[in-house]
């Protein structure tokens, strides 16, 4: 389809969300070309600005009625292509439905458009001794209907739970521009688990308009340890054995020495630059058992080696801490032009081994890796440095990237977290499920989105969708 | 229970052995266009719409498996077949547990409590089945076997057909494998019992602990007279106000602390606290697990509501029921009730008149567990009504089991 086929639709969009809402320009679409994950782009042919749902719901049936493919976009921090406009057609961008319409303490719910930035819910919340508990790095940029998509983790989801676990209804458009609420703030609505389907369906079988969002005790104090170790190993069996110690933190990082250094160019900090790798660790709950919470960790760490154990001293330094480990991609920039970010997990014992693989697989390739990740889950972040002017490079890094996760597909784990699969990872759902569960998921998709109309190429290999031809052929052959 | 004690028209039975048999057997009956009723423990197969016409009774009893206890990863993988109670001596051996209360554990398998998404007191502290549940295997009515999540305690890959299958009454698919993650087991139990002498008093109390800094897994309130025989002397669940129950749990450390101040901040307040020694402890527990599955009077119901309001919901309960045995899961707004001494006839206008309204109008909604034969058991007040996504409820069962054989009639869409 070419621009002047889609101007009558560009024409009712504009009469019905006013000229100011809607952008049909390639200039001014060029930003909206690709979302955090860099290596593929494709520009979509509309992007609209819709207040409300009704809105969204109108602009879904003008699509419909134009044969035109259409996704949903938040802040676009997505890391796997889940904002990408891979089948072309109309972005939705839902950052401008951005009020938090009720804060609910006593019944611990709150309720938000989609446009919410993470953080903004945090900041709400300060001082009434209640958070909103899931809190990825991207937090003071992503929004919480990209949170729903993709079922977004964060650092403390390892005691606290993702996403998932803390969303208890939501309003949705559906692919033919019907708007349902399902759920509720009250517990155990019979029928399906639909809030439960759509969490982390990456925008695939609806839009999301409106969220009810559990809120969660804040804790009565902390201790946010760092312990400084010589060896990748050492900490990495740390982990290992914090766990199988049956203690649950609220968090547990690990940052290595690449990374480290980039961290204290940026932040100045204070981070020991020998040491191989640093664990961030955190206990919170209340003070009455924290301290032996802390000895044990404390003595964990140094019988695996760690060569210091230190704490943060007070609130005003754990929340430096949290700043720099939350600002680490950010820092990246300072290491080379480029970087893409892999997300993957493995079973918590089997740390120290794809630890150990990475860094084989950064030497085979040549490429440097740093890795930042939240270690408690067992998921890893291995960020590969590269400039993306050089397609050789960038050949290099989707081999080495591949072949990460075909190890943590190996040691029994899977090939994304928490960014999704989006377009990056869509070839690596037929190794992780059958063929058989891939039909289910088309089924269910098929349930929902029957024109695959909505975020075509997403996801599941048998995406397609509309009368449309793939704008985008895929990576493999963009390459 | 024996087949033949199964509130269920059973034409044939089959008991599987792995998941392969277990989907031909779906298939088979699909194709004869024969109901298919899974069965684990049966301990709530009372329970949703009667069924009407004879079908295939298909047991998980012979899918009673671990299949992997990585303990060190908090992760086990079992099959369906296997009892609650079994499933936790296997994860008390490494300090672990499943932190939800299903209801006759020594009975109840984990499949059925993925089914009908089983939960009870500690709902409050630790959540559901679906906060634990992380992989899945089950097969559709059609008998095609299909996957979702992993064996990993995070993952996003693949839409989460975890959540698809707890609470669907094995009508997306009968569980043929599940992946838990399973927490370190708390150090510590206390329970602290206090005597309220109002509804505004236990209005209060409930605002109070949700804010509180002793952040309790269970909040429950207790009224009726059966409760008499498991309470210790002085506390009177019977004069229509509530006896709260407060259960803490955590290390060593932390529930001496978390009792104690509780205690002190209420007996400054002039509170009745009334106290549970270890043995009365330990009665009551397993009373307020199976309380569901209990089975007095002519009806079980299920309310649910928002905390907020579970104390109006339990008031006009007990204003028109009076002799109700009532456990409210208070902070989490579950209200569970046999409705003693009241005429079989009373239950549906009690249920469709005054509590569905109530319940629908803070979100919730009252459902049926148990009841004598005499109460009709019909769509509104077996399941409160049509739920919200009705429609797009009936797609997913188009796509997963057109034929409808999934415990055909049974469940609420």
């Amino acid at each position: 389809m070419t621009t002047t086929d889609l101007l009558p639709l560009v024409e009712e969009l504009e009469a019905l969300l006013g000229p100011e809402n809607v952008l049909a320009q390639h200039a001014e679409l060029v930003v909206y070309e690709c979302d955090g994950y860099v290596v593929e782009k494709n520009v979509p042919d509309v992007a609209v600005f819709p207040r409300t749902t009704e809105q969204v719901s109108q602009v879904v049936q003008l699509c419909n009625r134009y044969g035109v493919p259409f996704l949903p976009r938040g802040a676009g921090t997505s890391l796997a292509g889940g904002a990408l406009a891979a089948g072309g057609g109309v972005m939705i961008v839902l950052t401008r439905m951005r009020d938090i319409l009720e804060i609910n303490l006593r019944d611990r719910y709150a309720v938000v458009e989609p446009g919410v930035v993470n953080i903004w819910l945090t900041h709400a919340l300060r001082g009434t001794g209640f958070h909103y508990a899931p809190d990825p790095s991207s937090q003071g940029a992503c929004t919480i209907g990209g949170n729903v998509a993709t079922n977004s983790g964060g650092p403390h989801t390892l005691k606290y739970g993702v996403t998932t676990n803390h969303v208890l209804a939501l309003e949705v458009v559906l692919p033919d521009g019907s708007v349902h609420r399902l759920g509720s703030p009250a517990p155990d609505t019979p029928g399906l688990d639909l809030v439960g389907t759509l969490v982390g369906s990456e925008g695939t079988l609806a839009i999301v308009t409106k969220a009810w969002v559990r809120l969660t005790r804040d804790p009565q104090g902390y201790r946010t340890l760092l312990g400084i170790f010589d060896s990748v190993d050492q900490a990495t069996e740390t982990i290992t054995q914090i766990i199988a110690a049956g203690i649950v933190p609220a968090a547990l990082e690990m940052m290595d020495q690449g990374i480290l250094g980039a961290l204290e160019e940026a932040f100045h900090f204070g981070f020991p630059l020998d040491a191989r790798a640093i664990l961030l660790i955190e206990v919170d709950g209340l003070e009455a058992g924290l301290d032996e919470q802390r000895d044990r960790i404390e003595a964990i760490c140094r019988r695996c080696g760690a060569r210091e154990v230190r704490q943060a001293a007070d609130a005003q330094e754990r929340a430096a801490l949290w700043k720099c480990r939350k600002q680490a991609f950010g820092a990246v920039g300072r290491l080379s032009p480029s970087y893409c970010t892999q997300d993957g997990v493995v079973p918590r014992s089997k740390l120290p081994h794809i630890l150990r693989r990475i860094y084989e697989i950064g030497g085979k390739y040549r490429l440097r890796i740093v890795n930042v990740f939240h270690a408690g889950d067992g998921n890893i972040h291995p960020i590969l440095l590269f400039d993306e002017r050089d397609r050789e490079q960038v050949r290099r890094v989707l081999q080495a990237s591949e072949e990460i996760l075909e190890e943590c597909l190996a040691c029994g784990g899977s090939v994304t977290g928490e960014h999704g699969i989006g377009v990056e990872k869509i070839n690596f759902m037929h190794r992780m499920f059958s063929p058989e569960s891939i039909a289910a998921m088309t089924r269910l998709r098929q349930a929902f989105n029957p024109t695959g109309c909505l975020s075509p190429h997403k996801m599941l290999p048998t995406a397609g969708a509309c009368s449309i031809e793939q704008v985008h052929p895929g990576r493999r052959a963009a390459l | 229970m024996t087949t033949t004690e199964l509130p269920l028209p059973i034409a044939k039975e089959c008991k599987p052995a792995d998941a392969e048999e277990l989907a031909r057997a779906i298939a088979q009956a699909a194709q004869d266009n024969m109901p298919v009723y899974p069965c684990g423990g049966g301990t709530k197969q009372h329970w949703g719409l009667p069924p009407r016409e004879p079908g295939l009774l298909l047991s998980t009893a012979g899918l009673n498996r671990v299949v992997d206890y990585p303990w060190e990863d908090m992760t086990i993988t079992v099959q369906p077949g296997i009892t609650v109670a079994e499933l936790q001596r296997h994860l008390a051996q490494h300090g672990q547990h499943l932190p939800v209360d299903v209801p006759r554990p020594e009975a109840a398998t984990l499949g059925g409590a993925i089914a009908t998404n089983s939960s009870g007191p500690r709902r409050f502290g630790y959540g559901t089945l679906r906060d634990y549940v992380i992989g899945i295997q089950a097969a559709d009515g059609q008998g095609r076997i299909y996957q979702g999540g992993g064996r990993v305690v995070k993952n996003v890959a693949g839409y989460d057909f975890c959540k698809l299958l707890i609470g669907s009454w094995g009508t997306v698919g009968v569980v043929t494998q599940v992946t838990l993650k399973v927490p370190p087991a708390p150090q510590d139990r206390a329970m602290l019992l206090r005597q309220l002498r109002s509804w505004s008093e236990a209005d209060e109390v409930l605002a109070e602990l949700n804010t509180h800094v002793v952040q309790p897994v269970a909040v429950e309130l207790l009224c009726g007279p059966g409760w008499k025989e498991h309470l210790p002397e002085g506390a009177a669940a019977e004069e229509q106000v509530p006896v709260l129950l407060v259960v803490l749990e955590g290390t060593r450390e932390e529930v001496p602390w978390c009792a104690q101040e509780l205690a002190c901040q209420w007996e400054a307040a002039g509170a009745a606290l009334v106290p549970l020694d270890e043995s009365q402890q330990q009665a009551l527990w397993p009373r307020l697990v199976d309380f569901p599955l209990e089975r007095r009077g002519p009806a079980t119901i299920q309310a649910t509501t928002l905390p907020s309001r579970t104390c109006e919901l339990l008031q006009e309960l007990l204003r028109r029921a009076p002799q109700s045995l009532v456990l409210a899961h208070a902070a989490s707004g579950v209200v569970l009730a046999h409705l003693e001494g009241l005429a079989e006839a009373d239950v549906p206008p009690l249920v469709l008149r005054h509590l569905q309204p109530l319940a629908h109008d803070a979100g919730g909604n009252v459902v049926l567990l148990g009841a004598e034969p005499g109460v009709e058991r019909t769509h509104q007040l077996c399941w409160g009504g049509w739920p919200p996504g009705v429609e797009l409820m009936q797609r997913v069962l188009d796509q997963f089991d057109p034929a409808r054989v999934l415990n055909r009639g049974r469940y609420v869409v």
